[in-house]
């Protein structure tokens, strides 16, 4: 009997490379961000990180040293960028997600009133810039550091109060274009300065999901946004960024591709192989293993199950395939179904790569 | 006269259909001027009009947005109509109540909205206790209330357990045979909903009137 050596040859640095640029790797890259189990394991409650650069960039060493983190990340997430320019965050002590509480735009007019953040003076953002530099000083030469930021649709979103916003696109289109092309402009001012640091950016841009937008309100009012930001990250850190966007996007992948990601997060109520049939000579497949029924209400056994079914389907993708989730890791999750997921990447992502692995 | 009616009462859904609250509205003062029963303009205007609303949106061809449009038109043309409901029709209807709300912790609130409307159109009466609602006041509020329904949505994955909670306070405090409990949100599933003891999982708003009516055994 063969004991295979599951020790990685790469740096996850280098692994993401190649694979991203189509040239041999060891294994197939888990792309799973930990953020609170990794606060856990720092002894480093995770309030403390959200006003804190060095606590948050300790967490996500912990998150690399002890769990085995692929990626680390530091960013202004869903809210951040719309913090920055005057909305509200309140930030549960208990474990639990952060939430607007007030709006920056209440009235048509507040939107006059607004002005571009500034990355190193607004919000929390010189938070995220400052653990963005320890991160890259102390891992960047071998771990990916990532900053996430919200897509402009959401941040408008953000800015304005989901509903309302959503009415406007009916009932005020000028507006809300005014408005989209405010966040975007907020957008990139905070890209510029992470990608001075040499940090990479992802795009995530929920609220333009097809659970809440019709296709062609997608085209109209999240792509252009969508586009230009893409392509400003693109010129600054020299990588087509991810693009997460929640639920099931089937009829936009076309959009998605157009916007110039080159790397589509997928959520798990979408078909892996269906998505490779579709869009996989022109982007890298990230995802989606299910992060709620696998990883937070599941065992290590459903979480291997599952991610040898996301491999199959994925392994063969033409421009490249990463193990993941469908959508964030939830809070909860347990550490050893963490482990599971990334010792799977580990045993059955192996080079060479075969659909017997996956059985 | 009848076609009159009928045509008007036609119209009236068309313009929630078509999201045009100052339509609804006009209607609604035509059908009130022609003394056109208000009970049954809101039944088979504004409420049908909602209805194929909730169908288009089940097929994919309405979205939040459209929802939301058609809704205000609905609640425009219901201003106008309310105040000359017949006495008789408009308090001693006896309406199945269900209370919904949004679990605590969490303020995703717009599919809750969602869900009462469509309720609320299809003959119910709700008592929306809005968002981040703790367990015990869900059901303090459903005993004051004389409610038939808890409807409990939520979001994230980090307050599946009040749900839960919820249904172990009722077996507690040794009334959850008084309710059914219905249960939606991205992260709840129908396996979820069993493993809680939950009565109805609801996928979407429109599933969530259906299931009502079962619930209820067809009452509203």
């Amino acid at each position: 009997m063969v004991v295979l050596s599951l020790r990685d040859e790469m740096t996850p640095k280098e692994r993401l490379e190649a694979v991203l640029k189509g040239r041999p790797y060891d294994r197939v890259p888990c792309g799973v961000v930990i953020h609170n189990q990794a606060g856990k394991v720092a002894g480093i409650p995770h309030w403390e990180c959200y006003f804190s650069s060095e606590k948050t960039a300790q967490t996500q060493i912990a998150a690399h040293n002890i769990l085995g983190a692929e990626a680390v990340a530091a960013g202004p997430g869903l809210p951040g960028i719309a913090e920055a320019a005057g909305s509200i965050v309140y930030y549960p002590k208990e474990e639990n997600t952060p939430y607007i509480t007030e709006v920056a735009v209440k009235q048509l007019a507040d939107l006059d009133k607004l002005q571009i953040p500034n990355p190193w003076h607004d919000g929390r953002l010189p938070i995220h810039l400052g653990a963005l530099q320890i991160l890259l000083d102390r891992l960047g030469d071998s771990v990916p550091v990532t900053s996430n930021v919200a897509g402009p649709f959401t941040t408008a979103a953000n800015l304005r109060g989901t509903e309302d916003f959503l009415r406007e696109l009916y009932r005020n289109p000028e507006f809300a274009h005014r408005l989209l092309q405010f966040s975007l402009e907020s957008t990139i001012a905070y890209v510029k300065e992470a990608a001075k640091l040499g940090a990479k950016v992802s795009i995530a841009d929920p609220t333009a999901s097809p659970t809440l937008i019709s296709p062609k309100q997608f085209r109209e009012f999240a792509f252009p946004y969508l586009q230009k930001l893409t392509t400003t990250i693109k010129d600054l850190t020299g990588s087509a960024p991810s693009l997460h966007i929640c639920g099931n996007t089937t009829k936009i992948w076309q959009d998605m591709v157009a916007t110039g990601a080159g790397i589509l997060s997928l959520d798990d109520t979408i078909d892996l192989a269906a998505a490779k049939k579709a869009v996989g000579e022109q982007v890298t497949l990230f995802g989606n293993v299910k992060p709620t029924a696998t990883m937070y209400l599941g065992t290590p056994k459903d979480v291997r199950q599952d991610a040898k079914e996301c491999l199959a389907k994925g392994y063969d993708n033409p421009k490249g395939y990463i193990l993941s989730l469908g959508c964030g890791l939830p809070m909860g999750v347990p550490v050893e179904n963490i482990q599971a997921l990334f010792q799977a990447a580990r045993e059955f992502g192996r080079y060479p790569l075969r659909l017997s692995n996956f059985r | 006269m009848a076609n009159n009616k009928e045509e008007l009462l036609k119209q009236l859904a068309d313009a929630v259909v078509d999201m045009d609250e100052e339509k609804a509205v006009e209607l609604s003062q035509i059908i009130v001027a022609e003394g056109i029963d208000a009970y049954e303009a809101i039944e088979k205007g504004l409420s049908a009009g909602m209805e194929v609303a909730g169908r288009l949106f089940e097929e994919e061809e309405y979205f939040i947005p459209e929802l939301l449009m058609c809704s205000d038109a609905m609640y425009a043309g219901l201003s106008v109509l309310k105040p000359h409901l017949k006495a008789k029709e408009g308090a001693a209807e006896e309406k199945v109540k269900i209370v919904i709300g949004v679990i605590e912790g969490d303020t995703h609130d717009i599919g809750k909205n969602l869900v009462k409307i469509l309720l609320e159109t299809s003959g119910y009466e709700i008592i929306d206790l809005g968002r981040d609602i703790s367990p015990q006041k869900f059901i303090d509020t459903a005993k004051e209330q004389d409610a038939k329904i808890i409807a409990i949505s939520t979001l994230m994955t980090t307050t599946m357990d009040g749900l839960a909670e919820v249904i172990r306070l009722l077996q507690q405090q040794d009334i959850r045979e008084q309710f059914k409990v219905m249960i939606g949100g991205a992260p709840v599933s129908q396996a979820f909903a069993d493993k809680i003891g939950a009565d109805s999982y609801a996928v979407n708003a429109a599933t969530a009137v259906r299931l009502a009516r079962q619930l209820t055994g067809g009452a509203a």
